[in-house]
C-alpha cells in the first residue's frame, strides 16, 4: 500500500461542548489520525464515545473547537457555513442510521435530489440499478422494506460522485441479514468507485470487515490499526 | 386520577403550551379575531337596535300614522277617527307638513300643546321662555353644518329662523282674498296672493325626536311648533302688509272664521288653516295594528271623498323602515361576515392538534403504560383546547364590543341621531358561541386523537407507520439527464399539498378570504367612485352649479347671471335651472323618501343655445326614476307613481329607469305636461362658464344676494365623497381584517411544514443544498396555495362587496357596483405578496436548524 494517496488528515482536533462552563463537555480531545482514498474504515466505540461527534465534523456538519481537519490539503475547520455546504455538495455522501428519505419523493426522485446538485453525477436509475433496486424505482419510501429504504440512501449518497462516504450507524436499524447486505455493497462500492468509506458504529463484529479500524474512547483515539484481512460480510457472524 | 397525576398533566399540559406556543398563538389570534367579530357586531347590532327603542319609548312614539289632505278638509273625520282610535289605544292631533326651514328642508309639526305621543325623546337644550304650550324646538341634526346644503346656518336656542309657509294651505277663495285685499297697508301686497310667505321664530329648544332617528341631511327632519307660537308669529307676518284695523278684523275673524286658531281643535272650518291634518296613534297592543288600519281604510274607502293621503305604521314610514332594515342587517352582518374567520380558527384547531398528536405519539404511550385510562389521556387533551379556546373566546369576546360598534358608530353618527353608545352586550349569543367554539374544539380534538389513544403502550411508542397515498408508476427504463431541482421541489410541494388536504384548505380558505375581503375594500372605493364619476347631478357637464337662497327662489323667473369680468367679458354663456327637492314618492301601498330633480329650459346669454346638462331626451309627459327608487317601491318601466310637488298630487308614468349614485329620485322637465302649468321657479342652476376662471365665477356670484352657494363639480364630488365617508371606515376595517387572515393562515402553515419538514429540510442541508434551494418546495407549496386561493377569492370579491354595501347602505346614494381591473390586480398582488412575506419570515428559520440534532430522534 506504498502508493497510498492521504485524503483526510486530521490533526489535534477537539470539539468541547459548553466550554468554560460548569457543563463542559469534551466529546473529542486532541484527535489525529489520517484516511486514505479507497479505504473502508470503521470508527468503533461506544455510545458517548465522540465516533459521531467525528463523523459530524468529517462530514462538514458540524466544525472542531480546535485543531486542524484537512481534506485534500484544505483546511475545512477554517470554511465558513457557505464553504462548508460547498463541501458537502462536492465531497461528501452522507448515510443515516434512520435512512432520512424525503417520503413524498420517490426512490428515485429521492436519488435525483442529490444528483441535481452534483456536476457530473452518476444516473440515478443506474445507481439505484446498482444498489439492486431496479425494479423499486418508483416505489415511494414508505413502500420499501428498510434494507431498500436504506439501499436507496446509499443510492443518493452515492450518485453525487462523493470522495468520501460517511455512514453513520447504517445497519442500526435493520437485521443481521440485511445489514450484511449493506456492508457488503458499501465495501463494493468503496472498491469500484474508489471512494473512502468512514462508517461509525458500535457493533464490534462488523469492525471485522474494515481495512482500518479506528477504536474511539472518551474522546480519545484509543487505537487506529490497519486490518489487512478484513473479512467478508457474509462471514461475520453477528 | 389521584391529585399527583393531575399535577403531572397539568405541568405537561403548560411544557406543550409553551413548545408549540406559536402555533396555540395562531389559534387564540384566528379565534379571537373571528369572536371578535362576531360578538362585537352583535353588541353592535343589539346596543344599535337597544338606542332606537329607546328613542322610540322615550318620545312615546306613535304606532300608526293618519295623514290627511289638509287643502280637502272633511269636519267628521275627527270624531270618526278618534273613535276608531280609541277602540285600540289613544290618538292626538297635529298639523303636518314639509316646508323649509331657513335654507332647509323640514317637516313642520304644529300641535296645541307639548304631545304625548310622538314627543322629543330628549330636551338637549331649552330657553326658559319654553312651556307646555309655547314652544319651537328643532332637531339638534339641524344645528349641525349639512353636507350637501353648503349654506351655513346658525341654529341655536335664542336665534331667530325663518319658515316658509305654503299660502294654499288657507284655501282662500278669490272672493275672500278680495275681501281681505281692502284690509291692505296702503301699497302693501296682500301676502295670501303669494304661494309662500315667511314667518320668523325664535328657537327655544333642541332637541332628539324620535320620528327624526334618519338624519336630516337625507330625508327632511321635523321640527315642533305649538299652536301659540306659531299664531303670534302669523299675527306679526300679517302686521307688516295690513293696517291695524285690518289685523284685528282678519284676526278676530280669524278666531272666529278665517284663520280659526282657537281654543279646542276646529279642524274642518271651511276657510282655515288646517290645526290637525295627521293623526297620531298609540295602541294598547301593537298586535291590533292591522286592525286598527283595516278599520280606518274601510272608514275611509266608504266616503265619497277619500281625503287620506297616507296611513302608515312606525315601522313602514321611510326612516321606520330604513332603520329597521340596518337593525336587521346589523345582525346578518355578525353571522355572516366573521364565518370564514371560523372556518379557518376549525382549520387551524384541526391542523394544529393533528400535528400535536402525532408529537406526542411516543408520550401517549408512555403515559397509557404509566396506567392512564384512555379517558383521562382524552380529558388532558380536551382541556388542552378548551383552555385555547378560552382564551382566544376572552379575547374576542372582551375587544368586540369595545372596538367594533364604536367603529361603526362613525357610519351610525351619520345616517342617524341616536343616544349615545351603550353596550348592550348579548350575554346569550356570548355563552353559546363559546359553547359552540369549545364543543367543536373537543370534537375536532377527538377526532384526530381517537386512533392514536386507541392504540396498544408499545404501538404508540413505534414509529408512526406512514400512510401510502401515492401509487408507484410503472417502470420506464430511462436514462436521465442532469436532474432538475425545480422540478424536484414541485412534485415534492404538489405530493405535501394533496396528502394533507386539511391542511392545504386551510390555506386556501385563508388565501379566499384575504383576496376576496381585499377585492371587497377597494371595489367599495371603485364603486363610489364610479358612482361620483357618472352621477347625472355630479357630472352633468356644466361647469358650476348653484343654489339660490331658499326665500328668494320663488321671486326669481329669470336670474340675472350676466356678470362679466374687470374688462366687462360676460363670464356666463349661459344656465340651466334645476330644482332638487326632497318628497315622498308613491307606489301602489308603498312609499319612499326620496328627490325630485327638476329640469329647466337652457338660458342663453350668448353662444350656443341647445344645450342640455342632463337627461336630454327627457319625455313631457313622463318621468324617469332612479333604479334605487324603482328597486324600493318594486317600480318598472311604464307602471305609474304618484307624489306631491308644489302643492300639486301628481301621478306620473315612469317612462324610464336611469342608474345613478347621488341624483336619486324622479327625473323631470319644468315644462312637463305632468304639472297643471310649467314651473318657471327653481332652486338652483347649472352653468355654462365662458372660461376657466372658476374661482373667479364663483366669488362675483356668492356676492349676489339671491345665491345661496355655487359648486363646481369638483366640488360636489367631494361633498358625495364625504357623505359616504363612513364607507371608508368599513373598507380600511375590511383590508386590515382580510390581512390579518392571510397572515395567520399562512404563517400557521409555514410553521407546521415547518416543524413537520425539519428532518426532511436537515436531510438536504447535509446532502449540501443551500438555503434558497431548501425552501424552494415549501415556497412552490405556499405560493401555489395563495396563488389558487387568491384567484377563487378574486371570484368572490364583487359578491363579498355587494354584501357590504347592502348591509352599509346609504341612503342618500345608490351603488353602481363596479370592481376594476387594477382592484383585481391589486387584490392579487397584496396576498401574493403575503405569501411571499411570511414565507421569507420563516425562510429565516431554515439557517437555524441544526442537522446534527434535527437528525438524531428516530422518525
Amino acid at each position: 500500500m506504498g502508493q497510498e494517496e492521504v485524503i483526510i488528515k486530521i490533526n489535534n482536533l477537539s470539539k468541547i461542548y459548553n466550554e468554560g462552563k460548569e457543563n463542559e463537555v469534551r466529546a473529542l480531545n486532541s484527535v489525529s489520525f489520517s484516511l486514505n482514498k479507497g479505504e473502508f474504515t470503521v470508527i468503533l466505540g461506544p455510545s458517548g464515545a465522540g465516533k459521531s461527534t467525528l463523523l459530524n465534523i468529517l462530514g462538514g456538519m458540524d466544525t472542531p473547537s480546535y485543531g486542524d481537519f484537512i481534506f485534500e490539503g484544505a483546511n475545512v475547520s477554517k470554511y465558513n457555513p457557505e464553504e462548508l455546504t460547498m463541501f458537502r455538495r462536492k465531497k461528501i455522501g452522507f448515510v443515516f442510521q434512520f435512512y432520512n428519505l424525503i417520503a413524498n419523493l420517490s426512490a428515485v426522485e429521492n436519488v435525483q435530489l442529490a444528483s441535481a446538485l452534483a456536476d457530473d453525477p452518476f444516473d440515478s436509475y443506474d445507481i439505484l440499478e446498482k444498489v439492486g433496486l431496479a425494479k423499486r424505482v418508483n416505489n415511494f419510501p414508505p413502500q420499501l422494506s428498510g434494507g431498500e429504504q436504506q439501499r436507496v440512501a446509499i443510492a443518493r449518497a452515492l450518485v453525487k460522485k462523493p470522495q468520501l462516504l460517511l455512514c453513520d450507524e447504517p445497519t442500526g436499524a435493520l437485521d443481521s441479514k440485511t445489514g450484511s447486505t449493506i456492508i457488503a455493497l458499501l465495501k463494493d462500492i468503496s472498491k469500484e468507485f474508489n471512494i473512502s468509506v468512514v462508517m461509525v458504529t458500535h457493533n464490534a463484529k462488523i469492525a471485522e470487515c474494515a481495512e482500518r479500524l479506528i477504536i474511539v474512547r472518551d474522546g480519545q483515539i484509543d487505537t487506529d490499526t490497519v486490518n489487512k484481512n478484513p473479512k467478508k460480510p457474509e462471514e461475520i457472524n453477528w | 386520577m389521584k391529585k399527583e397525576a393531575r399535577k403531572l398533566l397539568l405541568k405537561l399540559g403548560l411544557s406543550t403550551i409553551k413548545q408549540n406556543w406559536k402555533q396555540f398563538l395562531a389559534i387564540v389570534g384566528i379565534g379571537g379575531l373571528a369572536i371578535n367579530l362576531f360578538v362585537g357586531l352583535l353588541t353592535n347590532a343589539s346596543s344599535f337596535e337597544y338606542r332606537v327603542h329607546s328613542m322610540h319609548k322615550d318620545g312615546n312614539v306613535a304606532d300608526v300614522f293618519l295623514t290627511l289632505d289638509p287643502r280637502n278638509p272633511d269636519p267628521n273625520d275627527l270624531d270618526k277617527i278618534q273613535d276608531i282610535a280609541a277602540k285600540y289605544g289613544y290618538s292626538e292631533e297635529r298639523f303636518y307638513t314639509l316646508t323649509g326651514l331657513s335654507s332647509k328642508n323640514a317637516l313642520c309639526a304644529i300641535s296645541y300643546s307639548m304631545p304625548s305621543i310622538s314627543a322629543p325623546s330628549e330636551i338637549i337644550k331649552s330657553s326658559p321662555k319654553q312651556t307646555n304650550h309655547n314652544f319651537f324646538i328643532i332637531d339638534e341634526v339641524l344645528c349641525e353644518s349639512n353636507a350637501i346644503s353648503t349654506q351655513t346656518i346658525d341654529f341655536d336656542v335664542g336665534k331667530i329662523c325663518d319658515v316658509t309657509i305654503d299660502t294654499s294651505y288657507f284655501s282662500l277663495s278669490e272672493e275672500e282674498l278680495n275681501q281681505i285685499d281692502v284690509l291692505l297697508k296702503t301699497g302693501a301686497e296682500n301676502p295670501f296672493r303669494q304661494d309662500k310667505f315667511i314667518l320668523n321664530f325664535e328657537i327655544t329648544g333642541i332637541m332628539k325626536h324620535p320620528e327624526n332617528i334618519s338624519r336630516a341631511a337625507y330625508s327632511p327632519c321635523l321640527f315642533m311648533c305649538s299652536n301659540s307660537v306659531f299664531r303670534n308669529s302669523l299675527r306679526d307676518k300679517l302686521a307688516e302688509s295690513f293696517t291695524e284695523l285690518g289685523l284685528r278684523t282678519i284676526w278676530r275673524e280669524g278666531f272666529e272664521g278665517i284663520l280659526n286658531w282657537g281654543d279646542g281643535n276646529p279642524y274642518g272650518s271651511t276657510i282655515s288653516f288646517p290645526t290637525g291634518n295627521q293623526f297620531l296613534i298609540k295602541l294598547y297592543d301593537k298586535n291590533n295594528k292591522d286592525k286598527l288600519m283595516n278599520e280606518l281604510e274601510t272608514y275611509f274607502s266608504s266616503k265619497a271623498v277619500d281625503n287620506h293621503l297616507m296611513l302608515q305604521a312606525i315601522d313602514d314610514t321611510s326612516g321606520g323602515m330604513e332603520v329597521n332594515q340596518d337593525i336587521k342587517q346589523s345582525y346578518q352582518l355578525a353571522f355572516a361576515f366573521p364565518l370564514i374567520f371560523f372556518l379557518v380558527a376549525i382549520l387551524i384547531i384541526l391542523t394544529t392538534f393533528r400535528q400535536l398528536i402525532l408529537k406526542d405519539r411516543n408520550q401517549i404511550g408512555t403515559l397509557k403504560g404509566l396506567g392512564f385510562k384512555n379517558k383521562e389521556i382524552y380529558l388532558y387533551y380536551f382541556l388542552l383546547v378548551g383552555a385555547i379556546t378560552t382564551i382566544s373566546f376572552l379575547i374576542g369576546a372582551v375587544s368586540g364590543p369595545f372596538l367594533i360598534p364604536f367603529l361603526l358608530e362613525m357610519k351610525y353618527k351619520i345616517l342617524y341621531t341616536l343616544p349615545r353608545v351603550t353596550i348592550v352586550f348579548p350575554w346569550f349569543y356570548a355563552f353559546l358561541t363559546w359553547l359552540a367554539f369549545i364543543a367543536i374544539s373537543i370534537l375536532i380534538t377527538w377526532y384526530v386523537s381517537r386512533k392514536e389513544i386507541k392504540l396498544k403502550p408499545v404501538e404508540s411508542m413505534r414509529p408512526k407507520e406512514i400512510n401510502v397515498i401515492f401509487k408507484a408508476k410503472r417502470i420506464k427504463k430511462k436514462k436521465t439527464d442532469k436532474a432538475n431541482t425545480f422540478k424536484l421541489a414541485t412534485h415534492l410541494a404538489f405530493r405535501n399539498m394533496i396528502s394533507d388536504p386539511v391542511k392545504s384548505l386551510m390555506v386556501l380558505l385563508g388565501m379566499i378570504g384575504c383576496t376576496a375581503l381585499l377585492c371587497c375594500g377597494f371595489g367599495i372605493e371603485d364603486t363610489i367612485n364610479k358612482g361620483i364619476n357618472n352621477d347625472p347631478f355630479v357630472h352633468s357637464g356644466a361647469n358650476m352649479t348653484l343654489a339660490y337662497v331658499y326665500e328668494q327662489e320663488n321671486s326669481k323667473t329669470d336670474i340675472d347671471f350676466k356678470i362679466e369680468d374687470d374688462e366687462g367679458e360676460l363670464l356666463i354663456n349661459g344656465y340651466q335651472p334645476y330644482s332638487r327637492v326632497a318628497l315622498e314618492i308613491s307606489h301602489n301601498s308603498s312609499s319612499y323618501s326620496s328627490y325630485i330633480q327638476v329640469m329647466g329650459e337652457y338660458r342663453a346669454f350668448q353662444g350656443d343655445t341647445n344645450i342640455h346638462y342632463s337627461m336630454s331626451d327627457l319625455p313631457k309627459d313622463s318621468v324617469y326614476l332612479s333604479s334605487k327608487v324603482a328597486r324600493k317601491l318594486s317600480v318598472k318601466v311604464n307602471d305609474t307613481i304618484s307624489f306631491e310637488y308644489s302643492g300639486q298630487r301628481i301621478e306620473a308614468k315612469v317612462s324610464k329607469i336611469y342608474d345613478a349614485f347621488y341624483a336619486n329620485g324622479i327625473m323631470i322637465l319644468g315644462e312637463s305636461t305632468l304639472f297643471s302649468e310649467p314651473i318657471t321657479k327653481y332652486e338652483g342652476a347649472w352653468l355654462n362658464l365662458t372660461n376657466k376662471n372658476n374661482e373667479l365665477v364663483r366669488e362675483k356670484l356668492t356676492d349676489l344676494s339671491y345665491v345661496g352657494s355655487a359648486e363646481t363639480p369638483e366640488g360636489w364630488a367631494k361633498i358625495v365623497n364625504d357623505a359616504v365617508s363612513s364607507i371608508s371606515i368599513i373598507t380600511n376595517a375590511v383590508k386590515v381584517f382580510a390581512l390579518l387572515l392571510a397572515t395567520i393562515a399562512l404563517y400557521n402553515l409555514g410553521l407546521m411544514n415547518f416543524n413537520e419538514r425539519i428532518r426532511e429540510i436537515a436531510t438536504m442541508k447535509v446532502l449540501g443544498f443551500k438555503k434558497k434551494e431548501v425552501s424552494a418546495s415549501l415556497l412552490i407549496e405556499t405560493l401555489t396555495l395563495t396563488f389558487v386561493g387568491a384567484a377563487i377569492g378574486l371570484t368572490l370579491g364583487m359578491p363579498f362587496m355587494v354584501t357590504v354595501l347592502t348591509i352599509n347602505e346609504v341612503g342618500m346614494v345608490d351603488y353602481i357596483y363596479t370592481v376594476t381591473t387594477l382592484t383585481y390586480i391589486f387584490s392579487f398582488l397584496f396576498t401574493f405578496l403575503v405569501g411571499v412575506l411570511i414565507n421569507g419570515l420563516l425562510m429565516l428559520k431554515i439557517r437555524g436548524i441544526k442537522m446534527i440534532e434535527s437528525l438524531k430522534s428516530v422518525e
